[in-house]
């Protein structure tokens, strides 16, 4: 049962820890929090259901679209609305991507219709039994594309010149201008890759998830304790952040009862920042 | 100054319209009350026939009118009062009914109980469709001494309050909870089902903790162990713990109060536990949301719900189905379980109206607390009768279970008015 709890756990924080990379890209480089990173959860959702029941594509086939559609989303987003805003004073680019945030759910609302839907043909199904432990396939697969696109992400920044230049845009601004960095180029990767993997975790998250226009909401939210916990900014924070959460939502559940798995969660997220108020890997 | 005089202008026209008002000849505010030479009995109906749930509203007085059709004139059916014209205990006087709008609001609800009775003179009001409307409705019935019928809103509290006035002939949210041992027992005694454990899961706001109150208070009456009680928030996004909770408790059944998308997300997490009780019993809301079969496909075949009326009761009782196509002439749709409740009210009403010989409000309060109507197929309901009890409540009212068959609902019981046999256990997850 242990066993059983710790594994549905981390699967279960996979996902919210994918959002909340997300969320900690963006606000790391360019001190932005994103409102509508809910919703384009949601947009990669949607993309991955149509794709489903049109031509047949089976979610983990459709990730690279999703991220290839949600990156120009961001791309968009980032030079149509974000750009100019950064100028502005801090509450308008706060107000700026909650106000994004509804105006997409509405869409989706007008577009979509409010039904709750789900993914109908998927390949793979099943469960995988390793001895105490049971994972259904469902899960393990949309868990094992968080890990990879995870640290993809954590390579790309760490390791590549262009994830460097935004790492160094995101220490100093002016400073990374001065030495020749294209400080433009960096904030709108910056805010497209974080749309494209957050596309790319509504995409997967398909693979047991229903549907909706409103479904972003929740999973915004606790990523953006997930971000809080692991640190704002830090990306393997929120990872950890994220996976914490699983961790102590299933694990309250299943030991005390269900009615304070949320409850706990808080708690949690009130003892790491009172103990740590940078977070876990906040500098 | 210009301004100064209009506003002294209007202060006055006001202050005229108050005394014109106050000195208006007092007529009789009381509804009309002899009971020599009525023809016709006013009825007023409360419904939302403006805003999002005018459509609703509209079939809701598209059904009292016929069922009101049905009593004034002569037409050759097997319902009470159809053969023959108006209610021969007045005479032959006719039913009129009266449609105010709620506009789904209770304040608004309200005040057209007020308007109804002191300007229209009704002598009987029906409605509202919301509990939240019925409640301020019947508040106004139960201080002027207007006897009011609920046929539809369901909030238990509404019949529990000692009004003297309100009568509701449909089920209340507790009586859903009985159907569901009831059918337990059925599927026990008559199918060997072997069902002695239960575990309730119900989402968190006030209509999964009052079904799950109900279900703690009720199982050791029947003989069931509640052996898990899960309360969940709706909005969960993910619900394994609370799966995990139920595998280990491994019950028989599981009694479930969930909207659409948990309901989705625990029938998904439940094949991917391979958790599988042998019954699944939903208590209606997401359980009977249309989107539910596409959501989950075949994952429904099997799940059973309460219910409140199904087409497929004609079966049973070919009634029905004439009855229902007279609806569809009228309204373009199939009844359904709140449309027929309004439609039998009707027929309560008026025979109440029959036995009480006059319109007297407290004379057809004395005859509404004195129902006693047997159904011997004349109703279109599978209740077993109308007898209200010191509360107003129709103890005879009851639901119906309906399970998935290939992704509709059919009813399985009551079992005089079942299309099908319900199927026990269910089917394995993965053999669908």
């Amino acid at each position: 049962m242990i066993q059983q709890v710790l594994v549905e756990g981390v699967i279960n924080g996979a996902i919210i820890a994918l959002v909340a990379i997300g969320i900690a890209l963006i606000w790391g480089v360019m001190n932005i929090l994103n409102f509508a990173q809910g919703e384009f959860l949601m947009f990669g959702m949607y993309i991955a259901f149509f794709l489903n029941i049109l031509l047949g594509f089976d979610p983990i086939f459709s990730v690279p679209i999703c991220m290839i559609a949600l990156f120009g989303l961001g791309f968009c987003t980032y030079k149509t609305m974000i750009r100019r805003v950064l100028k502005g004073p801090i509450l308008s680019q706060r107000l700026l991507t909650f106000a994004l945030s509804m105006v997409l759910q509405n869409v989706a609302l007008m577009a979509f219709g409010g039904q709750f839907k789900t993914v109908p043909n998927l390949m793979f199904s099943g469960t995988v039994n390793l001895g105490s432990v049971t994972i259904s396939i469902n899960k393990l697969i949309p868990f094992i594309t968080c890990l990879l696109l995870a640290t993809a992400l954590f390579l790309f920044i760490n390791k590549t010149r262009t994830g460097k230049a935004i790492q160094a845009t995101a220490l100093d601004k002016d400073a990374a201008a001065l030495v020749g960095i294209n400080v433009e180029k960096s904030y709108t990767l910056a805010f497209a890759l974080s749309a494209a993997i957050t596309g790319a975790a509504g995409c997967i998250l398909t693979y047991y998830y229903y549907i909706s226009p409103g479904v972003g909401t929740t999973f915004q939210l606790f990523a953006f304790i997930a971000v809080a916990m692991g640190g704002f900014g830090s990306i393997p924070g929120a990872l950890l952040g994220g996976i914490l959460m699983g961790l102590v939502d299933t694990g309250t559940g299943v030991v005390f009862s269900t009615a304070f798995k949320y409850l706990a969660v808080c708690a949690a997220y009130i003892l790491v920042v009172s103990l740590r108020p940078k977070g876990l890997f906040g500098r | 100054m210009k301004r100064r005089r209009t506003a002294l202008i209007t202060t006055v026209v006001i202050a005229m319209m108050f005394v014109a008002t106050a000195c208006q000849p007092q007529t009789d505010t009381s509804p009309n009350g002899d009971s020599g030479s009525v023809e016709i009995v006013k009825v007023g109906a409360i419904y939302p026939m403006t805003g999002a749930a005018a459509q609703t509203g509209k079939e809701y007085i598209d059904a009292i009118q016929l069922a009101v059709d049905i009593v004034n004139n002569e037409y050759d059916l097997d319902l009470p009062f159809a053969r023959g014209e108006g209610i021969p205990g007045l005479d032959g006087a006719k039913i009129e009914i009266t449609v105010a709008d709620h506009q789904a609001s209770p304040e608004v609800g309200l005040s057209e109980a007020e308007r109804l009775i002191s300007e229209e003179k009704v002598h009987m009001l029906m409605g509202c469709h919301y509990s939240s409307v019925s409640k301020t409705a019947t508040n106004v019935a139960e201080r002027s001494g207007i006897p009011f019928v609920i046929p539809d809103s369901t909030s238990k509290d509404l019949t529990e309050r000692g009004y003297q006035y309100v009568f509701r002939t449909g089920p209340h949210d507790g009586t859903f909870v009985h159907d569901t041992f009831k059918y337990l027992d059925y599927l026990n005694d008559d199918y060997n089902a072997g069902i002695r454990t239960v575990a309730m899961v119900a989402e968190d706001t006030e209509f999964g903790a009052l079904l799950a109150n109900e279900v703690e208070n009720l199982h050791a009456e029947y003989g069931y162990d509640l052996v898990e009680n899960i309360t969940y928030p709706a909005d969960s996004i993910n619900v394994t713990p609370e799966v995990l909770k139920l595998k280990a408790a491994a019950p028989d059944a599981v009694i479930m109060a969930s909207y659409t998308s948990d309901a989705i997300l625990f029938i998904k997490t439940y094949q991917e536990q391979g958790f599988l009780p042998k019954a699944i019993i939903g208590q209606r809301a997401g359980f009977i949301a249309p989107e539910l079969f596409a959501a989950l496909g075949n994952l429904t075949e099997g799940i059973a719900t309460t219910n409140l009326w199904a087409l497929d009761l004609s079966e049973a009782n070919p009634l029905v189905a004439t009855v229902n196509d007279l609806f569809v002439e009228r309204s373009g749709v199939d009844f359904t379980g709140d449309y027929i409740r309004a439609f039998t009210a009707v027929f309560v009403i008026a025979d109440a109206l029959d036995r009480a010989g006059s319109v007297d409000p407290d004379a057809i309060r004395q005859a509404l607390v004195e129902t006693d109507i047997v159904n011997e197929g004349q109703l279109m309901v599978p209740w077993e009768g109308v007898k209200f009890d010191e509360n107003g409540q129709n103890i005879y009212a009851s639901g119906i279970i309906t399970q998935a068959f290939d992704k509709a609902y059919k009813t399985v019981w009551p079992s005089d008015n079942k299309s099908i046999e319900p199927v026990v256990p269910m089917l394995d997850w993965n053999a669908r």
